[in-house]
């Protein structure tokens, strides 16, 4: 017995073999608009600009990256059994107390 | 008649990186016909070939420097991959799927819906255009991506590593979207036959 999964590849089948709607010419000065507008467009957009832009995306990526290399090394820190030996800080307020 | 003389993508594209119009209006009218089949498989309702095709030509200029010959996939699957993006992101703009009920369907078309869902194989309906109507009816219902996914690999007979290299989807990703695509498929085509039966 044939499944849905069975009848819809055949109405597919069916279907592609009707003969499609035949690809009309582009409209009359179509190229043409394409090409002055992306030339306009390309003017609009001076080439220090598009190498900033450039420039700021690799800095985000690089900040990012250094956000989640001290985001893993915060975890690795907290994660780490405290440690016996009393930290500079520590001494440092006991000695502030001391006074 | 006169032999047509194959159409030379390389010079056409280093032409154009040279700032050549007439190289540029050429470039257009050669992919015209490779954008246009892309837009009428997943064309939005309310949305023009032409303004479409438009922004796909504005966008494959501005991106052209991201175009790399030496990575070894041919200009007009890179146009592609731009066509079937820019189609999507149009469809996921849409801000209301159509609903089509049991009534909207023409009677060859109600035939079909009938034989996908009976449980019993009867025998099957031959008419092409009913079967292509139904069928956009059915994907229209789906979500943008569900659609494109199954009018990529069952109506287009892609495989799944075209798909993935045309949306820039994994191939497992592929997979899974196209297997529940189908499950919501037939829920749409079982509930839109229920109700032609109410």
């Amino acid at each position: 017995m044939k499944d849905f999964e069975d009848k819809w590849h055949e109405a597919t089948e069916v279907a592609r073999q009707v003969e499609p709607a035949p690809i009309p010419e582009p409209p009359h000065g179509f190229a043409g608009r394409i090409v002055a507008r992306a030339k306009e467009f390309e003017q609009s957009m001076p080439g220090w600009f598009i190498a900033f832009e450039r420039f700021l995306f690799r800095f985000a990526g690089g900040v990012a990256l250094a956000v989640v290399i001290a985001g893993g090394l915060q975890l690795s820190d907290y994660l780490a059994p405290p440690s016996l030996v009393p930290t500079v800080e520590h001494t440092v307020v006991e000695r502030f107390l001391l006074l | 008649m006169a032999d047509e003389v194959p159409f030379d993508m390389a010079a056409c594209l280093a032409r154009v990186r040279q700032g050549d119009d007439g190289a540029s209006r050429d470039l257009v009218e050669e992919l015209w016909p490779l954008v246009i089949k892309i837009i009428r498989s997943h064309l939005p309702r309310r949305m023009g070939e032409e303004d479409l095709a438009q922004e796909i030509f504005l966008k494959v200029f501005s991106r052209m420097d991201q175009y790399r010959e030496r990575e070894g996939k041919p200009f007009p699957h890179w146009v592609s991959r731009v066509a079937v993006t820019t189609c999507l992101d149009a469809l996921r703009a849409e801000k209301r799927r159509p609903e089509w009920r049991f009534a909207d369907l023409g009677g060859e078309e109600a035939h079909w819906l009938e034989y996908m869902t009976a449980a019993q194989s009867d025998e099957s309906p031959t008419d092409g255009l009913a079967a292509r109507e139904l069928m956009t009816k059915l994907l229209q219902t789906l979500s943008p991506d569900d659609r494109l996914v199954i009018n990529l690999l069952d109506v287009e007979q892609r495989s799944v590593q075209e798909i993935a290299d045309l949306t820039g989807w994994g191939a497992s990703k592929v997979k899974v979207k196209a297997f529940r695509a189908r499950k919501k498929l037939r829920n749409a085509a079982e509930q839109m036959n229920a109700e032609g039966k109410l």
